[in-house]
């Protein structure tokens, strides 16, 4: 059987349990993959795939504490994906069929107490996707907004300090768990990067096993 | 590819077009393809195509928007498949544009939700106990831009498709325990009836083509099929309750207002 991606190219930003889970799935399709932190700016000169996950943790905060270096903290994951995509621009144009995933949260489709800064940066990861499935759409690039709800170590801090909250938020996900980074969030990644997915552009993919059409949106600053 | 390989996949309304382009992918990625239409002669096309790619496939003629063909459709399928592991809800009768205040009367709408809405329901409340069996199942339902803008004189149309919206979430979270995926996506591509549309005026298809994100209208099998594959295949298991425009793009700059009554515009 061909793999999926074979003899694709791939960078992911962002090397935490999401991005790591991303990458480890692209290579078990296939792909060879590197990972690479924010701050670089090397890439590799040819280019089929950019994987996006630079938005990092929430600082919760109230909106009447939430100062500008605390906005700006936020943003500059926005700004991060941005310079990555734009960076990866060449090498996708030449890949013809080139992909952008972006990492995202689902506090940037939906809202809580706390969240002013993480929340608008979040909510701008769909701007600015959308601004790359209009304008890079013309190259055969597709540029997607995943949205991941995984078994993280973030998740396990929380989910030790209150257990029976994560636990009643886990049982009302349609799917009833929390997502592998690998084989779940990896897996939709996968999905979005192959040609399968060739004509799908600006999307907003939920990999969260259907929790945002089920739970309710809990806010860190009160729950957990 | 055998992405689906042992796998097999009711596509309903696969005689033509968009339906036709996805039997076509799922039997090219090895899924084993129960196509549908009202009458086996208009399966000639599908089952030919379907022919060339080899596999076991089979045409069962039902008009799904009737409740008791619906649940033929689907235990036929079962009985002579064995399982269910894949249901395309696809078929879509289409009533003619109509001002709300002249067609918004029950036929059209009687028509267009029991071919869409509920043929969607029925078919999947008899493949439930199958999926269940299996530990699993894809259900994929239809979408369309149409419904989400409102697009004038379709008001059946539209309405029916948004309902698709709440079933279709309502299914993902009452089935997920049961490891069924249900989502909906929203094609927008070349199908007989658009073809025929820019046939009249090629021009005016090119310029349509021009201003889409990606500058080419989608195809039913390559574009359409292909992400319908992609979505019922084990690496998209954790995606459930979507709704996913299949479309380029082109849902980002609004509605491509091409259903305007001649004299109404």
């Amino acid at each position: 059987m061909t793999l999926l991606l074979e003899g694709k190219r791939a960078v992911v930003v962002g090397g935490d349990a999401i991005g790591c889970g991303i990458a480890e799935k692209l290579r078990s399709a296939g792909a060879e993959v590197h990972v690479l932190a924010i701050t670089d700016t090397f890439y590799p000169a040819e280019l089929d795939i950019l994987v996006c996950n630079t938005l990092g943790e929430p600082h919760p905060a109230f909106l009447v504490d939430c100062d500008e270096e605390a906005l700006r903290r936020s943003l500059d994951g926005v700004v991060a994906a941005a310079s990555a995509m734009r960076t990866a621009l060449p090498a996708l144009q030449k890949a013809r069929e080139g992909r952008i995933i972006l990492i995202g949260h689902r506090y940037g489709i939906a809202t809580a107490e706390g969240l002013a800064a993480y929340g608008s940066a979040a909510w701008a990861l769909n701007g600015l996707m959308r601004s790359a499935a209009v304008e890079w759409g013309q190259y055969g690039i597709t540029t997607n907004l995943l949205l991941p709800a995984a078994s993280t170590p973030e998740l396990e801090v929380a989910q030790q300090r209150r257990a029976r909250l994560i636990d009643v938020m886990t049982g009302q996900l349609p799917l009833g768990r929390m997502g592998d980074p690998v084989e779940d969030i990896g897996g939709a990644a996968l999905y979005l990067a192959s040609g399968d997915a060739r004509f799908v552009n600006g999307q907003v993919v939920h990999a969260d096993g259907g929790q945002h059409v089920a739970g309710p949106v809990l806010s860190p600053i009160r729950y957990i | 590819m055998t992405q689906l390989a042992g796998k097999v996949a009711i596509v309903t309304g696969s005689t033509q077009g968009l339906g036709e382009g996805i039997a076509v992918a799922l039997a090219n990625a090895g899924a084993s393809v129960i196509a549908n239409g009202r009458s086996a002669a208009r399966g000639a096309n599908v089952m030919s195509r379907l022919g060339e790619i080899g596999g076991d496939h089979r045409f069962i003629a039902a008009d799904v928007s009737i409740e008791a063909e619906a649940k033929r459709l689907v235990e036929e399928a079962a009985a002579h498949a064995g399982r269910i592991d894949i249901l395309i809800n696809n078929a879509q009768s289409i009533a003619p544009s109509a001002r709300l205040e002249d067609g918004g009367r029950s036929a059209a709408f009687a028509e267009t939700l029991a071919s869409g809405l509920y043929a969607s329901l029925w078919t999947a409340q008899v493949a439930l106990p199958f999926m269940r069996t299996t530990g699993g199942g894809r259900i994929v339902n239809f979408g369309s831009i149409n419904g989400v803008y409102g697009a004038k004189f379709g008001s059946h149309y539209n309405a029916t498709k948004e309902a698709m919206r709440g079933l279709t979430a309502t299914m993902a979270n009452e089935w997920g325990q049961y490891g069924i995926t249900v989502n909906m996506v929203l094609p927008a591509g070349l199908s007989p009836t658009f073809e025929a549309f820019i046939a009249l005026d090629p021009a005016r298809g090119e310029a349509m083509a021009r201003q889409h994100p990606m500058r080419r209208h989608g195809r039913s099998e390559e574009d359409i099929g292909a992400a319908v594959v992609g979505l019922v295949s084990d690496h998209a298991r954790f995606i459930t309750g979507q709704a996913l425009f299949l479309d380029g793009g082109a849902n980002l700059l609004g509605l491509p207002q091409f259903n305007v009554l001649e004299d109404a515009v």
